[in-house]
């Protein structure tokens, strides 16, 4: 069984009251929602608390959700909706602090990589947002643009712009030296 | 470094991040809703009756305190065993002439005030005629 069958199967189960089948969808999106909002800025303990917020909200109105979009472009607007409540971190190089857990939060931040953790210092909030829903969770266009709340038109000026500034934040490091136009896959 | 290098690039660190979402999230909303499947309050019994057992906890107290509290120092007042006999209340007699006097007088300024009404009617009439 795919993914995607694997998926609508547990999500049509959850829809009938299943808690077993809503943690199977649990299971199967915790780490990516995780991830994306860590490497936004937030901290871990923060992360924590949205994503717990975020699936308790989507099994509330998961009579709501409607199947033309991917669980995860739903999920992560929920998600964005409630991380927007949170205070915002006023200078995004600051490192978010963990006192509890350093060693897993120094590790974490080990693992980010070069280019991510460089967009995240030349680019704003909801571009790098949108960078990475692109790249690094490949959503399409409109999926950005559902999850972001944003025009599709934004969401494909700023992907563009994203880029270009990131190759002048590489060309500035030495790093890159190009960027051909071509168009974005929508 | 050209555009698909770029997105290569992007994508590829993307995938190395592998950041693990602890289990306490899972566990805490696993809980929450299986709670809440159970018909078992979430924050607890207690928390749901600790205000109602407080103020029944204090009414308690309140009738306790009036019941078999101390009584105020100071001689105790005389015991009672009789009321004192009260005079008869006695109303003042009204007269049936009086009582039709009044209502008389009554509908006299009754039909007055409806006069004046009527008067003031044909006056706005009119103005409204000449408008």
């Amino acid at each position: 069984m795919t993914e995607v069958h694997q998926e609508r199967e547990l999500i049509d189960r959850a829809r009938n009251g299943s808690v077993d089948a809503f943690e199977g969808l649990m299971r199967l999106h915790q780490d990516r929602l995780y991830r994306f909002l860590v490497v936004r800025g937030m901290s871990p303990s923060d992360a924590e608390d949205v994503v717990q917020e975020a699936f308790l909200s989507a099994f509330r109105y998961l009579g709501s959700y409607k199947t033309r979009w991917r669980f995860s472009t739903w999920l992560y607007t929920i998600a964005r909706r409630i991380a927007s409540r949170l205070p915002q971190p006023a200078d995004p190089e600051v490192i978010p602090e963990m006192p509890d857990e350093p060693e897993r939060h120094v590790a974490e931040l080990q693992q980010r990589g070069a280019l991510w953790g460089m967009a995240r210092t030349v680019l704003s909030g909801e571009q790098f947002s949108a960078l990475w829903l692109f790249y690094g969770e490949d959503f399409d266009v409109a999926e950005i643009s559902r999850v972001l709340d944003r025009s599709r038109s934004w969401v494909k000026v700023n992907l563009h712009r994203a880029r270009n500034r990131l190759a002048e934040a590489l060309e500035d490091d030495d790093w890159g030296r190009s960027m051909s136009d071509e168009p974005i896959r929508t | 470094m050209n555009r698909s290098e770029l997105e290569r690039q992007l994508r590829s660190e993307a995938q190395a991040m592998d950041l693990r979402c602890p289990d306490t999230p899972r566990q805490r909303v696993m809980r929450t809703l299986r709670q809440e499947a159970d018909g078992t309050p979430v924050r607890g019994w207690w928390s749901r009756w600790r205000p109602l057992a407080a103020t029944a906890a204090m009414l308690l107290v309140v009738v306790a305190v009036l019941q078999y509290g101390p009584e105020p120092a100071g001689e105790a007042p005389p015991v009672v065993t009789q009321a004192p006999a009260q005079p008869a209340l006695e109303l003042p007699s009204v007269s049936g002439d009086l009582i039709d006097r009044a209502m008389a007088e009554r509908e006299a300024s009754l039909e007055a005030e409806l006069q004046r009404i009527q008067a003031d009617l044909r006056r706005i009439k009119s103005l409204v005629k000449n408008v």
